[in-house]
């Protein structure tokens, strides 16, 4: 057996930033013992994060979550950003968003404040920031005390970030950039479609509140989280029979008694009781991640299948990467 | 039943999204679908080699989370409609039927708030309310909401309360509480809408520990008093507040 590579420090958190914490694919396996799955908010910028460097798609990277982070470099390094725009520079000079790029160390990492242009941006590094695991997972869930290299708490100032040994080998990686025609905008000048799958409890709902619910614009409430995004439009009447708990799904829309749906993410309960209106296809879960407050979005119901296929093309984009490194 | 209601044949299979299967077991609360939940649990293994991501047990419903990569949403709904006459024939391990799990509990106001308001609005003296929350076996039947809480029922008739209208934004750590037909243990301080009765000083979840979570799907519970004394020489926080 070969000893473990010695971590490396590679970065200060000089400011944190609102919320940052270590996230990678999730925390599977354990949801039986009441654990949340946790993950990327935005997993297609996560995603992009780790492709850019060729890291194995499921490295731990930093979640910023409304910017005003800084950083200073402590060694020479390659990194990666994607998702929100938070106007990244290195020294006040602007970096390419959706790009990797070269740090020297005493350089200065610099994220502003948001640029109405997402909610979360992800910092990757080459092979990944060394983040032990905890229930297979380095996900920091601040709710449960877990994950991270805080116990569940997010990044503090002044603590200092590691990067597996890997990560400073290579050091002639090519620099990449996302196409531009493959980068989201998360701008909210336009209404966004959350496509859904209609759930076993749908017809429980009247056909009024069913139609109703797929007319109606919804706006993204600021009471969201990553347990759930809130909405808010006109009320529906959710039925008055009481569920018993169940397992809950990624995107699952629930309607609470006050009869504003909430669409549940990447921290939320294993298991609930309000009654649900169906399950959001995973592939525009992130687009909701990254809606600012106010945003305007309708849902619009969509067969199995073709979630199913859009899954399928994601994996096959991205995972190919954890076999064949470039 | 309104015009609205499904029907279904049980055990009904939901493809909730492209790597979700909901299988439901029982329309109703009981033992024997909560065991046939366990049976299907440990089988989800060997049905989905290499493609299981997750297994959410709950009331009378699980949910297997799966890799789409590996098995297409209708192949594991196939599989499992296929498999369970066999998954019915599963033995359960002999562990859900002998063990006694006993939580020490202490029923005092000062660490169970709502003791008293809960045992007036129920009409029985508090003394009542303890005898008849700690003379009853329950049985865990789903592990959720935080790591290690544990779903306990079924709670006496004469006991069952509504959760509160206004949840607490602060539960101690330990915290023995009811709602419903249902009892458990807060693991550690979060909010909660449940009525405290009481608190032990068990520890529900460890992480290092194998395995983490005290109480187990199947697992058979009594709750036994204890008085402030023992509860504080068990290691029990006399001072988690609540807010």
């Amino acid at each position: 057996m070969s000893a473990s590579p010695k971590p490396i420090p590679v970065l200060r958190a000089v400011s944190p930033g609102i919320r940052a914490i270590y996230v990678d694919r999730g925390r599977r396996h354990h949801q039986a013992m009441g654990l949340t799955e946790s993950g990327p908010m935005d997993e297609y910028a996560f995603l992009w994060s780790n492709r850019l460097l060729a890291n194995p798609s499921s490295s731990a990277a930093l979640e910023i979550t409304m910017g005003l982070a800084r950083f200073e470099a402590l060694t020479d390094s390659v990194m990666a950003i994607s998702g929100a725009d938070f106007a990244a520079a290195i020294n006040g000079r602007p970096l390419d968003n959706w790009s990797s790029f070269n740090l020297v160390k005493g350089d200065l990492l610099t994220f502003k404040a948001s640029q109405r242009r997402g909610i979360v941006a992800y910092l990757a590094i080459k092979g990944g920031f060394h983040c032990p695991n905890l229930f297979s997972s380095c996900c920091t869930v601040e709710r449960e005390g877990l994950g991270g290299n805080n116990q569940g708490q997010k990044l503090i100032k002044g603590e200092t970030l590691y990067a597996t040994q890997a990560s400073l080998s290579g050091p002639n990686t090519v620099l990449r950039t996302v196409a531009p025609e493959l980068i989201p905008n998360y701008a909210n000048d336009q209404p966004i479609t959350l496509r859904f799958i209609p759930g076993y409890q749908w017809p429980l709902f009247a056909t009024r509140q069913q139609q109703h619910f797929v007319t109606t614009a919804y706006a993204v409430s600021d009471q969201s989280d990553r347990m759930g995004i809130r909405l808010r439009g006109p009320g529906l009447s959710p039925p008055t029979k009481s569920m018993i708990s169940e397992a809950i799904a990624l995107g699952a829309i629930q309607v609470p008694p006050d009869g504003q749906p909430i669409v549940l993410m990447r921290d939320r309960q294993t298991i609930g009781g309000y009654p649900k209106l169906g399950t959001v296809l995973s592939t525009d879960i992130e687009r909701l991640a990254q809606a600012m407050p106010g945003q305007t979005l309708r849902f619009s119901p969509v067969p199995l299948q073709l979630a199913y296929q859009e899954r399928v093309s994601r994996e096959r984009f991205f995972r190919p990467t954890d076999a064949t490194k470039k | 039943m309104d015009s609205h209601s499904p029907t279904y044949d049980y055990p009904s299979y939901e493809l909730v999204n492209e790597f979700s299967l909901l299988i439901r077991f029982s329309e109703e609360l009981d033992d024997e679908a909560s065991d046939d939940i366990i049976r299907a649990s440990n089988y989800a293994q060997q049905l989905l080699p290499g493609g299981l991501t997750d297994i959410i047990p709950s009331y009378t419903s699980l949910m297997i989370v799966f890799d789409p990569l590996v098995f297409p949403p209708e192949t594991v709904k196939q599989k499992f409609q296929t498999a369970w006459p066999e998954i019915q024939q599963q033995p359960l391990a002999k562990k859900s039927d002998q063990t006694l799990i006993e939580i020490p509990t202490c029923y005092d106001p000062s660490v169970g708030p709502d003791l008293l308001v809960v045992a007036e609005q129920l009409q029985l003296s508090w003394q009542e309310l303890v005898a008849r929350h700690s003379s009853a076996h329950y049985r865990v039947y789903t592990l959720g909401f935080s790591p290690g809480f544990a779903f306990m029922g079924q709670l006496d008739s004469k006991l069952r309360i509504p959760r509160k209208l206004t949840p607490r934004t602060q539960v101690p750590a330990g915290s023995v509480a009811i709602a419903d037909f249902q009892t458990a243990v807060y693991p550690r301080q979060s909010p909660g809408g449940w009525h405290l009765i009481g608190r032990t000083p068990l520890r529900l979840f460890t992480p290092d520990k194998q395995p983490p979570t005290l109480l187990q799907p199947g697992d058979r519970v009594r709750f036994t008093p204890i008085d402030l004394e023992q509860f504080s020489s068990l290691g029990g926080d006399l001072d988690g507040g609540w807010v």
